[in-house]
Parts: structure tokens; sequence; C-alpha cells
């Protein structure tokens, strides 16, 4: 279930992540990435992309022996 | 939902952990769930997530615990103005006329500027004309400004004590997430002159001193702090310390920002992105009891296009200005004057959670 569910979240994550970059260019006072949520979005991000990407490579390496 | 590998593999199962045999074990799959609604779901969740984010941002109201500063440091007791030497010896038993009425607030924790602008201040009745206010304790004086396409305001300001410079907040609360429309808040509150402030309540970072009590500690911004000496200094994000902050001699700390001046000089780059003209509003700095409010009205195609960073910045450099900060700006920005929009917000202005004012101190 959870190698079906982190990748959609990874592309959640990564949205909301530009979103809040493309904002805090047009809105920098409201402090939409130098805050505590935004922080731990990108924690949150940063872990689904390393499980995503492991589990990517790991699959293709045993589709590949 | 989706696979890592869309190549076709009917020989293994999904993951590949077998080989050869495995057909004949392979479960049957399920069926897969169209491409579109896993979009869709996708999105969905993603603007459930915006939400919720946004609530917790900056929607969801959330009263700042206010932190005492401790006891402030005395400040100058109130003088004579300046005398032109004389040779002849100056006879103390003589009243000095220069020498402005005792206030009646506690002369130990503020700036006293009386005696400094004596000629500024006028005694009984207040002057009020449509740009101006004189009383015994406040001057304020509002230019309006209309060149190369920019309509804005200046204030120029100068005040007896420090406590006639002060905030007022939305609703009377210093929490995020409540706002009210300036002029609202300047009318309650009976300010002379007003503009809107750094909008603490949109956000949950920013270091916050109103009236000499800490109520955020979080820095995020350039910040300009006001002294109860009536001395303002704009400090640098990258130079912000909090222990220093944590002084009873700071009396506001606002952070928005950027600053624009350095050492009383215009600035050419600036910490923030929000370069473009614009609405700003801005507070400047001259001495101790000498400020300038500025509003520049903007967005506005044939009345004013606004202000980049740049040219209030030079503003500020060409009034004399020694510091000089940027405030909340955009639609928030307005100027009040008595009782009615001196500034023409751009449509029409939008509700904010802080003002900064002058005004009339009851007892005082």
């Amino acid at each position: 279930m959870l190698r079906k569910i982190i990748p959609h979240a990874t592309i959640i994550l990564a949205t909301m992540m530009l979103v809040f970059f493309c904002i805090d260019r047009v809105n920098t006072a409201m402090a939409f990435i130098n805050n505590d949520i935004t922080k731990w979005l990108l924690c949150l991000f940063s872990i689904c992309a390393i499980a995503t990407s492991v589990y990517l490579i790991a699959s293709d390496r045993r589709r590949r022996r | 939902m989706s696979h890592y590998d869309n190549r076709p593999r009917p020989q293994q199962p999904y993951g590949g952990e077998h080989h050869g045999s495995a057909r004949a074990k392979r479960p049957p799959q399920k069926p897969q769930m169209p491409t579109l609604y896993v979009v869709l779901i996708d999105v969905a969740v993603f603007a459930v997530a915006l939400l919720i984010f946004a609530y917790f941002h900056h929607v969801r109201p959330d009263t700042l615990t206010p932190v005492a500063l401790g006891t402030p440091t005395p400040a100058p007791v109130e003088t004579a103005a300046p005398q032109e030497p004389s040779a002849a010896p100056q006879d103390s038993a003589q009243p000095d006329e220069t020498v402005a009425p005792q206030p009646t607030v506690d002369p130990a924790t503020l700036g006293l500027f009386g005696a400094k602008f004596a000629d500024k201040f006028v005694d009984g009745e207040p002057v009020k004309t449509d740009t101006g206010y004189q009383s015994k304790n406040v001057n304020v004086q509002v230019e309006k400004v209309q060149r190369d396409g920019i309509t804005y305001y200046v204030a120029d300001v100068y005040v007896r004590n420090l406590e006639n410079f002060r905030t007022a907040f939305a609703n009377d609360e210093v929490k995020t997430g409540t706002s009210e429309a300036p002029l609202a808040i300047a009318t309650r509150n009976k300010a002379v002159v007003s503009i809107t402030g750094d909008y603490f309540g949109i956000r949950k970072e920013g270091i916050v001193v109103r009236n000499g009590t800490m109520y955020r500690e979080k820095a995020f911004a350039d910040i300009m702090v006001m002294y109860r000496d009536g001395s303002m200094k704009s400090i640098p994000q990258a130079e912000v310390k909090l222990e220093e902050l944590k002084s009873p001699d700071v009396y506001q700390v606002w952070s928005f920002g950027p600053m624009l001046l350095t050492d009383g000089q215009a600035m050419e780059k600036f910490n923030s992105s929000v370069n473009p003209a614009n609405p700003r509003s801005a507070v400047g700095y001259y001495e101790p009891g000498h400020y300038a409010l500025v509003l520049v009205d903007g967005r506005q195609e044939g009345y004013s296009k606004g202000m980049t960073l740049k040219e209030l910045s030079k503003l500020f450099a060409d009034l004399g200005c020694k510091e000089a900060y940027n405030l909340d700006g955009g639609q928030s920005c307005t100027m009040t004057f008595g009782d009615a929009k001196m500034s023409q917000p751009y449509k029409g202005g939008r509700n904010v959670s802080d003002i900064i004012m002058i005004g009339e101190v009851e007892g005082q």
C-alpha cells in the first residue's frame, strides 16, 4: 500500500513546494516558505522522495537481474 | 495507481522478485483505476492539503502571549532647548519659557522631546487644518506629492512624548487571524495620522514588540527597532540578535522590511523580491521625536503606479532620514488623517492587523 501512496504524496508535496515558491516570490511577507509548517512539509517531502527513489532504484535493479 | 516501470512484463509478478515458473502462480491483478481518476484524486488531495496549510498558516486565530521586557532604563529628563551662547550669565531664578509643561505620563520610561521641539507644539486647543494638526503634544503636517505618475503622502511628525507614537491593533486584539479596516482601528484609537503597520497577524513568524511588550520572538526579515529614547534603527535579517531585543529599552519592533537606508544613504539592493512598483507604506526616522510616515498609492493607472523599493529608498534619503523601513504594502496601504482616509487605497484597501499611529494620550 505504502509503495503506491508514497509516489502520490511525493507529487502532491512537490507541487505544494512549487506553489509556495511562486507565491513567496510575490509576497515574501507572508512567509510561505520560511515557517515551521513548510519546514515540516519539506522534511516529509524529502522522506517521500528518498523512499520513492530508493524503491525505484531497487525495483529497477531487481528487474535487470 | 502508478507503477515505476511501465514496460510490459507479463512473465513477472509486480516487483520482479521471481523468475520463470512464477507466471503460473501469479495472482490475478485488480483492474487499474483510470488515469484520469488518479490525476483527479491527486489534485483533490493537493487542494485539500493547501487549504489545511492555509488554515494553520494564517487563518486560524492565535493569540500572541505578551512577554514583559523588564523595567525600562530611565529616559533623559526633558531639558530646556539649547540656548545660544551668551556673554551674560544665565539667571537660574528666572523661569525658562522654553521648558515645556510637565507631562502627566511616566517620564521615567519614555523620551521627552517637548523642549527640543518647543516651536512645533502649541498650548491650548489643537490647531487642525486639512493637512495638518498641531497641539501641545503632536505636530503632524501631511504633504501630498504627485510626480512621475506617482502619488504619495509624506507625514512629517513631531511628538512631545514617545507615547504619542504607538501601534494599535485590529479589534484591540494582539493575535493572528484577525483583521480590521485601518480607518476603523485609527478612528477607535483617535489617531491623528496613521499608516498600515507590518501586518504581523498574517503570519506566525517575525519579531513583534508593540508599545514596550514583546509578543513574538521568531525572526524572519529585516527589522526596525524603535527604542524608548525615541531613536530608531533598522537591522538586516542576518544581524538580528534576539537577546538584544529582549531589552526593556526596546519600545517597538516591526518585522516586514526591507530596510531602506544604510547610514542614511539610499540602497541599491534589498532583502526582498517584491521590487516592482507597488503601493507602499514606510516609516522614516530623522532624530528622536521627529519621524516621517510615507504612504505611496499605486496600481491605479492615471493616478499612481506605485514605487519600486529603489525609488522609495531614494525618497527617504532625499527627505534626510537616517533610517527608513518598508511596511505592509499593496492593497493594505492606507493613510488616515483624522477620521478619514487620506490616501486612495488600491481597490478600496483591505483589513489589516495593526497600524502605526500618532495620537494624543489621555491625561497627557
